[in-house]
């Protein structure tokens, strides 16, 4: 097991040379999804510490952080970071037969790993369309004074789809222009 | 029958190099598309994305990384190292006991394995090296002295085992400190054993100075107090797991700033590497919640819980049973990936076998932990290797006798269980 | 969305189940359960059940919308879990309004039915029609060490309180709830990281509270929890009408068994904490006043909420006052 960090692309493809601009674009959203989530990731330590605060030294908790933290700040995390991770090879792999197969087999594997992946992404953004079309037409909001914010619920369904447009557009990306593993590319940029 | 295809779909899925938690959720998929059409498909993925990370208890996850990353970044792990050197340096093998040592310290700031073992690799496993150790002791001795990392709380594979399972997290946390304690002493004892068979694995030891020993004494300080924010505060009830890993979190970017350390740099890397290793745990686990609706669609689960309740074993045997399947499962897969997979599973056959959740909970984390240091897919084994430019075979067959210590101590766990659950007990008792 | 497959194949009508509540718990065992027995037995075995308990198919928040989207037929939806989807049905966990089981959950029930108000403002426009009612009256506080006997006594407590209208009468009388996870609760208290809880007297064992709970008010009447077995109105539309009416006579009869089993449900969770040496306190006398007198403006100030988000929390609130004193009259007069 490992991730895919280590194997790097030899060098860009056919088609990555021609669309820089799209490429460009495409990393640049990524980059602002990944600051966003480590913004969250602040936000989430800051809140829980003076949660902490207040309810030790001033007896009077905030009360809403519970449901904040749950709907809003970890699959904010998660869904807005998902594609950058993706990108850069985060995610753990099993490399004992690929490491063993010759170079045409493992582009032929990279090539149908991207191409599943892109049709979980897919369903992930229509599921996720279609739940926050729901909350949105239903005008789904928690009553004031309850243990949730009153915000509308789309605002935290519709992480879901923002998420997964982002994966599908690295998944796209990866799989037409031939990408061979779409993982870390340095020419894209340091996040 | 349906299910055994979904397992061998997921199993090419993985060897065709598919990430873990994304082969997970694509087999997931398939066979729910398979059981009830992509209605059931499409229905699922409304619910499973927001059930499966929207959960408070999850929290501590990346907390706790962000923790380790910070305490990482403040480079005290040398001066552990050091610090612990001096203390036993007298002894033959002093370093490899100074390795143990530091990384028990550091395993009570660190919740990962894998990222303990590739911290102690830089920090020691060179410098053993280079000061006339056997690489084959140095090397297999630190890949497995990460294990201590996912026992000493905090750990992030135990706050995920309290999740799935359902057990307090703060209990289950606890419940690995002495079993930890009791895995470092077993890799010391092992390390002196080997030392005494084969004194040319190590050099000599070497006198300081009791000025130096105390001077020393300060770099451990930090860590111990990190520890006692994380680990005391949950322990005694003055806050919750989420919010001490919060408090963790920050005490650990105090080190970070106290040693002069916090620039810019260092802590978007820490950031980011808090990020990637979260979001690849938090989509295992939403694989894993996407399969399970499948799983118990097919209502497997039951099935499998009453044919193994018929047979006519004593209940150790089974568990016995179960638990060298968690070993072999840790030969092949990722330890959150099995964690999220069977333990909907057995757990409630172990249950009504009478054993405690949270004693199965700490054991199957020791033993899948074996995984990580054992072939053909040991990753702590992998991330030593790549560190400290050694082959992987020598790596392996080092960590081996550190492996049976730590399957020693499985087995005195299992025949004394008290171990595991007194320190949770005393959490739970009325003033 | 794909279509949803047909429930129906052969005349037999099979329905997928699936709750929050694992076997033993009062819901399961004298909801569910009764109403797929009555139905199967009614319907001459044309109605079958695929039944998945304790959140096998999903947490309890997560029911109502696995309802919508067509994976499972029938399921357990509580408003306090989802507040945002059905916020008006929270009216039936306000405090000091119910005390009896049979009474409170008859009252809602038909606010819940065809042509009540929360079907018609909740349940109706989330394609949700509840079948069985069952509601856990009689929130007690229970604490670690601090005593309580009168609203004050709960001023600057800190209590783990599960969410919905619950949180708001906890903070309605002068505590802070705080969130956390159920199964943190026990440590929470014995640890003293909270002061205590809200809840049923019935919920308290499951969690082993009377080891940790050193006092427990008896009568207090903090609020209620309020929970319904709910079908897809799709698959309803699907049935043929005298199934339908198994479903709705079937429903009835789980109705009036689950309020049986959940009054004695919390009648033993206060026995089991008498005989753990919990404290019990029964609210008695100018007691009572005290608290009907604190709950007023709770009840003031959720009207109010609700009418911050279009809905008319005031009517919801007369109409059950109403139905309740339908069903106690009713009551007296069997
Ligand atoms: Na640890
Ligand atoms: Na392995």
């Amino acid at each position: 097991m490992t991730t895919d960090t280590n194997t790097r692309p030899e060098s860009p493809s056919g088609a990555a040379r021609r669309a820089p601009v799209v490429l460009r674009a495409v990393s640049a959203i990524e980059r602002a999804g990944l600051v966003l989530a480590g913004s969250v990731l602040m936000a989430m330590t800051l809140l829980m510490v003076f949660e902490t605060g207040m309810r030790y030294f001033v007896g009077a908790p905030l009360g809403w952080s519970f449901s904040f933290i749950q709907d809003y700040l970890l699959p904010g995390f998660f869904f807005l970071a998902l594609a950058y991770t993706v990108r850069a090879g985060a995610h753990v792999t099993i490399d004992a037969v690929y490491q063993r197969c010759p170079a045409k087999v493992q582009t032929a594997m990279t090539l149908v790993a991207r191409v599943l992946m892109l049709g979980f992404s897919v369903l992930l953004l229509w599921a996720g369309m279609l739940s926050t079309g729901h909350a949105w037409r239903a005008h789904d909001i928690p009553p004031p004074g309850g243990a949730e914010l009153s915000i509308p619920t789309w605002t935290w369904h519709v992480l879901v789809p923002i998420g997964a447009a982002l994966l599908t557009v690295r998944l796209l990306w990866d799989v037409f222009t031939g990408h061979r593993r779409g993982a870390g590319d340095e020419t894209e940029g340091n996040a | 029958m349906s299910v055994l295809i979904v397992i061998v779909v997921m199993l090419t899925l993985l060897l065709i190099r598919v990430p873990v938690g994304f082969a997970i959720a694509i087999a997931g998929a398939f066979g729910l598309f398979v059981h009830g059409g992509l209605s059931d498909v499409l229905g699922v993925l409304q619910s499973a994305p927001a059930a499966a990370v929207s959960s408070y208890s999850l929290s501590p996850i990346p907390l706790f990384i962000l923790m380790a990353q910070f305490v990482v970044a403040s480079g005290v792990m040398d001066d552990l190292f050091r610090a612990t050197q001096v203390w036993v340096g007298r002894i033959r093998g002093g370093a490899g006991i100074a390795a143990a040592g530091a990384g028990a310290m550091f395993a009570a700031v660190s919740g990962s394995s894998t990222a303990a073992a590739a911290t102690l690799a830089h920090t020691s496993t060179t410098k053993m090296i280079d000061s006339g150790y056997s690489p084959r002791i140095s090397t297999g001795l630190v890949a497995v002295v990460g294990t201590l990392a996912a026992l000493v709380p905090p750990s992030i594979i135990l706050v995920f085992y309290a999740v799935i399972a359902e057990e307090s997290v703060g209990q289950v946390l606890v419940a690995g400190f002495l079993p930890g304690a009791l895995v470092t002493l077993a890799l010391v004892a092992t390390l002196v054993v080997l030392i005494k068979i084969n004194p040319s694995s190590a050099p000599a030891g070497q006198r300081h100075a009791w000025a130096d020993k105390l001077r020393n004494l300060r770099s451990a300080g930090p860590v111990l107090l990190l520890f006692a924010l994380v680990t005391g505060t949950v322990y005694f009830g003055v806050a919750t797991p989420t919010e001490a890993a919060a408090l963790g979190a920050v005490g650990g970017f105090a080190l970070l700033a106290a040693r002069k350390r916090a620039n810019w740099a260092t802590i978007k890397h820490a950031v980011t590497e808090t990020i990637s290793s979260s979001v690849m745990i938090l989509m295992i686990i939403l694989g894993a919640h996407i399969l399970g609706y499948f799983i118990t669609s097919t209502r497997v689960t039951p099935t499998v819980v009453s044919w193994v309740a018929s047979l006519d074993v004593a209940p150790i045997v089974v568990v016995i049973i179960l638990f060298l399947c968690y070993v072999i499962l840790g030969f092949f897969l990722d330890q959150i990936a099995i964690l999220a997979l069977t333990v909907p599973v057995v757990l409630p056959l172990v249950t009504e076998l009478g054993y405690d959740p949270i004693w199965f909970g700490v054991l199957i984390v020791l033993l899948a932990e074996i995984g990580l240091v054992s072939p053909p897919l040991g990753l702590n084994v992998f991330v030593v290797a790549r560190t400290a430019r050694r082959p992987t075979a020598e790596v392996f067959w080092g960590a081996l006798p550190f492996v049976l210590a730590v399957v020693a101590v499985a087995a005195l766990l299992i025949a004394l269980p008290e171990i595991v659950l007194w320190l949770p007990e005393t959490m739970a008792s009325t003033e | 969305a794909p279509p949803v497959p047909s429930v129906e194949s052969g005349g037999v009508y099979t329905l997928t189940v699936a709750d929050s509540y694992p076997d033993g718990h009062p819901f399961a065992d004298a909801g569910a359960s009764v109403l797929m027995d009555k139905a199967s037995e009614l319907s001459g075995g044309r109605i079958r059940f695929d039944y998945f308990p304790a959140e096998q198919m999903g947490d309890a928040a997560d029911l109502p919308s696995l309802i919508r989207s067509g994976v499972v037929d029938l399921a357990s939806v509580a408003p306090a879990y989802v507040p945002a989807e059905l916020p008006l049905s929270g009216v039936a966990d306000l405090p000091g309004l119910v005390e009896d089981s049979c009474t409170g959950s008859l009252a809602v029930a038909h606010l819940m039915s065809e042509d009540g108000l929360l079907y018609r403002e909740d349940f109706e426009p989330k394609g949700l029609r509840p079948l069985v009612v069952g509601m856990i009256p009689d929130y007690e506080v229970l604490t670690g060490s601090r005593a309580v006997r009168v609203p004050s006594d709960l001023r600057g407590l800190q209590l783990r309180s599960s969410g919905g209208t619950i949180d708001r009468a906890v903070e309605g009388f002068g505590a802070a709830p705080v969130g956390m996870p159920a199964t943190d609760m026990y440590e929470a208290i014995s640890r003293g990281t909270v002061d205590g809880t809200v809840l049923g007297p019935v919920s308290a064992e499951p969690y082993h509270l009377e080891e940790v709970t050193g006092n427990a008010t008896v009568g207090a009447r903090l609020g209620s929890f309020t929970m319904t077995y709910s079908i897809s109105d799709s698959v309803w539309d699907e049935l043929p009408p005298d199934l339908r009416d198994v479903l709705r006579r079937a429903g009835e009869q789980a109705t009036r068994s689950l309020c049986t089993a959940l009054q004695e449900g919390n009648a033993e969770g206060r026995q089991t904490m008498r005989d753990a040496g919990v404290k019990l306190h029964r609210i008695s006398g100018s007691e009572r006043d005290a608290w009907d007198k604190a709950t007023a403006p709770i009840h003031r100030r959720w009207a109010a909420d609700m009418a911050e988000i279009d809905r008319s929390g005031k009517a919801a609130l007369r109409e059950l006052k109403d139905e309740l004193r339908r069903a106690e009259r009713d009551s007296h007069d069997d």
